[in-house]
């Protein structure tokens, strides 16, 4: 089994390597500056015994980075990387062999630097001759093979070897036609064998045809994870769907299955979503991840503040109450009050039911005469047409802070994201209450992939 | 991995691994050439004496050099395969002693045709190999850690490696240094070996085949391998990137 927790791995590009003496020297006074790439960020992954998995993804998006940290090449910047039982790595080859060799000799070499004994070669030399086709140049040098041939010759050392687990890095082009279906065939033997194997490549028929599971990378965060007729789409399409509740689920399709008016906040569409799809959507799980987050980020001043005594919180857009009670167990201290509100009576039945000792209401704000300290609110916002406008609602009821959570600079927006916010959606100053924190957050989570900003609106406060 | 190299060194050229022999003697042709002829020293058996000091001291410089050279050879190797990356090191001091246990045989043909009675001391030169090729491995390690980030301690070595030729007593018997300086030449565990080695075999020097010798060899030897070692170990892994 391989697990990834966390792993970040992070190339310093220096502008100018300096390494020799006299570059030190010379430059010693300027500093040295480089970019940092990431070429992995907080990639989670976890493959199992037996799987077959295909990694997909642009030039540059981190692929090879990935296989040459489970294979211990490279050490990763932060986090942990486990492996469970030997590698054998197929990373771009003949890069161990030594031209001036006979074949004979590099596969001694190369089976050595595998980390095979004499005897385990000598076992399996006959078969690794056999499966490359070199029959006829066993004592030529191996520079004077074709490019083709050395590569059938590296694989086949490869694959007679062992492990448990196999790294496949992009290299099977380059074989003929029969010597392709050889490996394939070999595939089929490893996958009927329990082992795993970790495939990268660009041929989408063959990750089609025989990973279990995919993997998308794009600029070294994992996009999406499922099954290839799930993942491959998105890879070819260019990811129209950021919303990433479906490769999570298994559904791909999941949000919005119900037919979307053009009235996004009629009371009957959001009815139906929390009575048909919510909780197999995930919904409740995504509030709980958006309120953390928007609770993470906020500000320590704005974060003790809403801890006095008797505040009264109110949770706008609450859905079924689920982020209500996050605020709540953070919030509620010495009688802070938290009330959830929304418009659909469906989710409301629901979030009493889940947290009775929380107030919730289905009135619309209009109807409310009360004012309260604070009113939060996260991804509610965008599905409105006029998002300012409510802004002002919501502000006319707010005493001291409006914190809001809503998806920024949405690329593609789902259906039911009317709005796509920007930077300049955000005008410094609302009436008499002005933009006191603005921050965008990237995040990559199967809940959402993109960015979210979270915003404080505060009263009398001159921006 | 360490046959491998030594068959590819010598593949190509006409001599093959006559060159690995030939090198340390035409060196010794050189010197003797000049020291015997032109210059002479009060030595006895100044021929076995100069041989042993130079292939000793060769031995050196072969392992600490070329597996530097070996590691930069191998960069391509490195950054595709995970492998403990101290083989690379063991493998060219593996070629290297290959090449010194050769020129030890060439030493004892000269040793028998001068005539000179072999001694049971004589045995001491196998401790003696011992503990140098463990100094030298510490050595290789120290220096081949710090080398992918720091090309340039090639070159200084190279220089340090001409340095401490001429600061030990390889060409020139120890009487000629004034007695004074006596024990920073022999703070150089090499100057200890090889004047340890002279004596067990020739019988020339004095007072190296004690016990105290080999103490402070030995100690000097395990701690350099010891701090090589660590350094290598926590620096390799980076070998990847920076190579």
């Amino acid at each position: 089994m391989i697990a990834l927790e966390n792993v970040t791995k992070i190339f310093r590009l220096p502008h100018d390597i300096r390494a020799t003496l006299r570059q030190r020297f010379v430059s010693i006074l300027s500093k040295n500056t480089y970019e940092e790439l990431y070429a992995l960020h907080d990639i989670n992954l976890r493959v199992n015994e037996g799987e077959f998995l295909g990694i997909i993804g642009k030039n540059g998006a981190g692929k090879s980075t990935l296989l040459k940290l489970i294979a211990k090449v490279i050490e990763p910047t932060s986090g942990k990387i486990s492996v469970g039982g030997n590698v054998a790595p197929f990373l771009e080859l003949w890069v161990g062999f030594q031209g001036d060799l006979t074949v004979r000799d590099n596969i001694f070499l190369y089976g050595a630097l595998l980390g095979m004994s004499r005897q385990e070669i000598e076992g399996k030399y006959d078969w690794i001759i056999d499966f490359s086709g070199l029959e006829r140049f066993i004592d030529a040098k191996l520079k004077n093979l074709s490019s083709g041939m050395q590569v059938r010759l590296g694989f086949s050392i490869t694959v007679s070897i062992e492990s448990p687990i196999l790294l496949v890095d992009e290299v099977l082009a380059v074989g003929d036609i029969d010597f392709q279906q050889k490996c394939y065939n070999v595939f089929e033997n490893f996958k009927k064998d329990g082992r795993t194997i970790l495939f990268v490549s660009h041929d989408l028929n063959a990750i089609e045809r025989f990973c279990d599971r995919v993997i998308l990378l794009e600029e070294g965060r994992l996009r999406c994870d499922g099954k290839p007729e799930q993942v491959l789409p998105m890879y070819i399409h260019g990811c129209d769907q950021p919303d990433t509740n479906n490769a999570a689920s298994g559904n791909t399709h999941c949000c919005g299955n119900t037919e979307i008016p053009t009235d996004i906040n009629a009371k009957e569409y959001w009815d139906k979503r929390f009575s048909e799809d919510w909780e197999l959507c995930e919904g409740p799980k995504q509030s709980e991840f958006f309120y953390k987050l928007a609770i993470k980020n906020l500000p320590r001043k704005v974060f003790y503040n809403m801890k006095k005594e008797n505040l009264s919180i109110l949770d706008w857009g609450c859905a079924e109450g689920d982020g209500t009670n996050l605020l709540f167990k953070k919030f509620e201290r010495k009688g802070a009050k938290v009330e959830g509100l929304d418009i659909s009576d469906i989710a409301i039945e629901k979030a009493k039911r889940k947290y009775p000792y929380i107030n919730f209401r289905d009135t619309p704000l209009e109807n409310i005469n009360d004012q309260f300290d604070v009113i939060f609110t996260s991804n509610t916002l965008e599905h409105f047409q006029e998002p300012y406008w409510v802004l002002r609602k919501l502000l006319m009821h707010t005493r001291f802070y409006l914190v809001g959570l809503v998806p920024f600079q949405e690329q593609n927006p789902i259906a039911e994201h009317f709005y796509v916010f920007g930077r300049s959606s955000f005008p410094s100053k609302i009436s008499d209450f002005a933009l006191v924190y603005f921050r965008v957050i990237d995040v990559v989570s199967k809940y959402w992939y993109g960015r979210q900003a979270l915003f404080i609106y505060m009263k009398g406060k001159n921006a | 991995m360490a046959i491998t190299d030594f068959k590819i060194k010598y593949d190509n050229s006409i001599l093959g691994y006559l060159w690995s022999l030939l090198k340390p003697l035409l060196m010794f042709g050189t010197l003797y050439l000049v020291f015997s002829v032109f210059v002479r020293w009060e030595v006895e058996n100044y021929r076995l004496y100069l041989l042993l000091g130079i292939i000793l001291w060769n031995f050196l410089s072969e392992v600490t050099l070329n597996s530097m050279v070996l590691l930069e050879g191998k960069a391509s190797i490195i950054k595709k395969i995970y492998f403990p990356r101290w083989i690379i090191v063991v493998a060219s001091s593996l070629t290297s002693l290959l090449t010194l246990v050769l020129n030890i045989g060439v030493f004892f043909l000269f040793f028998v045709f001068s005539g000179i009675h072999f001694r049971i001391s004589a045995l001491y030169l196998a401790v003696y190999l011992v503990e140098l090729y463990i100094f030298v491995l510490g050595l290789a390690l120290f220096l081949c850690s710090l080398f992918p980030r720091f090309r340039d301690i090639h070159h200084i070595w190279e220089v340090f490696v001409q340095l401490g030729f001429w600061a030990t007593p390889i060409i020139y018997p120890i009487s000629i240094v004034p007695v004074k300086y006596h024990k920073f030449i022999f703070l150089n565990p090499v100057a200890r070996i090889i004047q340890g080695c002279r004596e067990a075999l020739i019988g020339s020097g004095s007072d190296f085949l004690g016990f105290r010798n080999h103490i402070i060899i030995l100690s000097v030897a395990a701690c350099l391998f010891v701090v090589g070692l660590a350094m290598f170990n926590k620096l390799s892994r980076s070998f990847a990137e920076v190579l």
